[in-house]
Parts: C-alpha cells; sequence; structure tokens
C-alpha cells in the first residue's frame, strides 16, 4: 500500500507521460533507399539528338504535281573511314575530309549546292552505324538542311 | 552563475538538433529518384551510342518521345528492337508488330516524336529495316512530312560525370 502511494506520488511529480513516436528506423530506411537511389540512377548525360524527318515513300501518300524532284547527293559510306561522293567534282575520300567538302560546294561558299539540297547518306550494309552516323554529322556540320538515309531509291529522310 | 543557467535552474538541459528539414529534404530526394529511375529504366538500355567527331547534334528537347533501342547482342549485332521493354524481333514478323505498335502510339499522340538509339558498333543492315519500320508506322497517322526521328548520339564535350 506504501509502494502504491509512492509510486503514484512519483507519477504526479514527473507530470503526464509522453507519447512520442519513435522516427529513427523510418529515417534509417529512407537514407538506405536515397542511397540505393544515388548510386543506381544514371542520368542520359551528355545524350544528345539529330533530327530527321522520316518520310513514308513507299505509302499512297499525295503527290504535290508542282513539287520539284530534286536530285539529292548521294554520300556512299564504304567502312574504314571510307567515303565515295560521286558527282562533277573530286569528292573527298576520307569521312573526316566530308564536312569540308560539303562546306566548299554550298552556294553561298561559291560552290553549286544549295543548303536544302537532299544529302542523302547511303552505307554499305556491313558498315558500323557509328560511321554512318559520322557522315551524317558531317553534312549537318556542313549546313545541310535536308539530310537522311537512302536505301536504294526507296526511303530519305531530312534532317538537321 | 550565467544567464542560462538561471533561466533553467533546477532542470537538466535538454540539446537535439531540429531533423524535420533534413527529413523532408531526404523525402523529396527518395520520390526524385524513385520517379527519375523508373523513366530511365525504361528508356535507356546500356549501349556504346555514336560518338561524331565535332558533333553538330542538340540536347534532347523536352517533346513526348517514344524510345526504340536496338543494342548491341553478344555477337556485336543485336537480335532484337527494344520498345520500353518490349524485344521484339528483326525478323519481318517482329518488325511488323513493331510498326503496328509505334502506329498505335504515334494515332494516339499528334506530337510524339521517335527517338532511335542503337549502338555503334551494329553493322547498319541491322539498323536500315528499323528506320525503314519506324517511317512506314507513320502512315495513315496524319504526317505529311513523316515520322520526326531523333537520332541519339553521345556528345563527349558534354558528358560529365555519370553515377
Amino acid at each position: 500500500m506504501r509502494n502504491h502511494h509512492r509510486a503514484s506520488r512519483r507519477r504526479e511529480r514527473l507530470g503526464p507521460p509522453k507519447v512520442e513516436l519513435n522516427l529513427t528506423p523510418m529515417i534509417d530506411v529512407v537514407f538506405q533507399l536515397l542511397i540505393y537511389f544515388l548510386l543506381g540512377t544514371s542520368f542520359a548525360v551528355g545524350e544528345q539528338t539529330f533530327r530527321m524527318d522520316l518520310p513514308d515513300r513507299g505509302g499512297r501518300g499525295q503527290v504535290d504535281p508542282f513539287e520539284l524532284d530534286d536530285s539529292p547527293v548521294m554520300i556512299r559510306v564504304l567502312g574504314s573511314g571510307r567515303v565515295d561522293v560521286p558527282g562533277p567534282w573530286r569528292g573527298p575520300n576520307r569521312t573526316i575530309n566530308l564536312a569540308e567538302f560539303l562546306e566548299e560546294q554550298r552556294l553561298d561558299r561559291g560552290g553549286l549546292l544549295p543548303t536544302d539540297t537532299p544529302i542523302h547518306i547511303d552505307p554499305n550494309p556491313g558498315v558500323d552505324w557509328g560511321e554512318a552516323v559520322e557522315a551524317f554529322n558531317a553534312a549537318v556540320l556542313a549546313g545541310y538542311h535536308s539530310v537522311g538515309f537512302a536505301e536504294g531509291t526507296a526511303r530519305a529522310g531530312s534532317g538537321r | 552563475m550565467s544567464a542560462l543557467s538561471r533561466l533553467d535552474a533546477g532542470r537538466p538541459v535538454r540539446t537535439g538538433a531540429n531533423l524535420t528539414p533534413m527529413i523532408d529534404m531526404t523525402f523529396l530526394l527518395v520520390v526524385f529518384f524513385v520517379l527519375v529511375s523508373r523513366i530511365t529504366a525504361v528508356e535507356q538500355v546500356p549501349m556504346e551510342l555514336p560518338v561524331p567527331n565535332d558533333p553538330a547534334s542538340n540536347p534532347a528537347d523536352e517533346t513526348a518521345r517514344i524510345v526504340v533501342n536496338l543494342a548491341a547482342g553478344e555477337l556485336a549485332n543485336p537480335r532484337s528492337v527494344t520498345l520500353d521493354q518490349t524485344a521484339y524481333g528483326l525478323d519481318p514478323g517482329g518488325l511488323q508488330n513493331l510498326e503496328i505498335e509505334l502506329r498505335r502510339r504515334l494515332t494516339n499522340s499528334p506530337e510524339v516524336q521517335v527517338n532511335l538509339r542503337a549502338d555503334r558498333r551494329i553493322d547498319y543492315a541491322f539498323v536500315a529495316p528499323v528506320i525503314d519500320t519506324i517511317a512506314r508506322s507513320g502512315r495513315g497517322t496524319g504526317r505529311p512530312d513523316g515520322v520526326r526521328v531523333n537520332l541519339v548520339v553521345m556528345n563527349e564535350h558534354e558528358r560529365g560525370a555519370t553515377p
């Protein structure tokens, strides 16, 4: 009985009991998740794009009777850094010289080609995609607006 | 006796950092990473993208996009092309299924573009049929200029430290 009174007096002296939520495990888990996502996430840093419109030339689209059929400049990508640009010029043999050559051919640089001349990249089937894109990049770098890939005469795009 | 001691005379001094802002920030970061990592997992397949010298490419814009991935297989050339996390074979049947799915999405979203991510080591012979398929998928979707395709490359100059 005396013990009971003593305990109740102690409770009164300490005041009402405090009820607190223990957040520590939740914070631990949240930090674990944060570290996991920090380490596991990889962003598409450095990824860029070449824009290209791909018309469906094989379909029965509407044909504009007034549209002039510009003859495209074909750039054959032969592999191992070699290219061939057939035409009334002495074209470059190497991809690294392609951008400079195409820029010299621009009408506003004293050449024959307006910048909206269709440029068709025609890689050999065994050529790496990276090398095909390198030729595409050279044409865009030279300032042409209508660059695409060719497969025979069936398909061409226009890109920049 | 100092002023502080006089104020708290007879009581133990309780010191504690207020953790609430830190927990708030941590939760925000977790939510951010959960959302972002889900998106990139769907769109980003690890591969070696083309790295042009002196690239004339543009930063990717925020337009709605469909990402078509063509990753190199064990023997360099791929066996399938993936759209989101669905793989389509490079045989005529697989490419036809890809065309149907692309056309469905292009019809539903008039503004959507197609991002083509292809490994630089792949032969062009494997990429060309995928480009043809993307071009065909625009048929009947009200795109007179054709499907807008973005060829994805890596610009080493823009590349920072990747976690």
